[in-house]
């Protein structure tokens, strides 16, 4: 891989990181509360991610 | 009604939600590489393991991206936590989350993948096997998390 898709892969990396850790999704404490049904703030976040995955995914042109 | 479903709100998890999506989209559309994240810890033991099932072709062919992606994924956390950090705290002492993180390491590799590689990339392109994996895996840690909780532990 050429230096630049290494560093668009590190920015892609760093923005999931990002949205993971505001998403509070790093927090065991509000995993668990999804597991135990107090919030469902966990199906947000992972829908959010799918719908917008799903959209990149069917949309990006097709590369050989 | 949403207060009843999400106690703390949900800008928060929206937010989060769509930052994951773009990256993983980015990642789409600038390089086709699919963006699941805990292949990373086996593609990085092809590294030094001597076993062959950490040695395949497919992770030593991508454990140089896989592993700039996690050190992006950690620098992203590092930036957030140090510029607002709200609900990124933690209560649960480090041998579990060492002991925790061991399990769902284990267990993400097993299955061939974790929330973002089945839940997020896996669901995304329509794969049912994906599909099959989330409801596994989020059944079974609700039935665990629901035991465990009623057994008297707490985080």
């Amino acid at each position: 891989m050429t230096p630049r898709a290494l560093l668009l892969v590190f920015l892609c990396g760093a923005l999931f990181g990002l949205g993971l850790a505001r998403s509070t999704m790093v927090s065991p404490e509000v995993v668990l509360s999804f597991l135990t049904g107090s919030d469902f703030g966990l199906l947000l976040v992972l829908g959010g991610a799918v719908v917008v995955t799903l959209l990149a995914y069917q949309l990006a042109p097709k590369r050989l | 009604m949403l207060d009843r479903l999400f106690p703390r709100g949900i800008e928060h998890y929206l937010a989060g939600g769509l930052l994951i999506g773009a990256a993983v989209a980015l990642l789409f559309a600038g390089t086709g590489l699919i963006g699941g994240m805990s292949t990373f810890f086996s593609a990085t033991w092809s590294w030094v393991a001597r076993a062959p099932g950490l040695r395949g072709e497919a992770l030593v062919a991508s454990r140089n991206w896989r592993l700039v992606y996690a050190l992006g994924l950690v620098a992203g956390g590092a930036l957030f936590v140090a510029s607002d950090g709200a609900g990124t705290w933690t209560e649960v002492p480090a041998w579990r989350l060492l002991a925790g993180g061991f399990l769902a390491g284990f267990g993400a590799r097993l299955g061939g993948g974790c929330t973002s590689g089945h839940g997020i990339c896996g669901l995304a392109s329509l794969q049912l096997p994906s599909l099959l994996a989330v409801v596994t895996f989020l059944a079974t840690a609700m039935a665990t998390a629901r035991l465990v909780a009623a057994s008297g532990a707490t985080p």
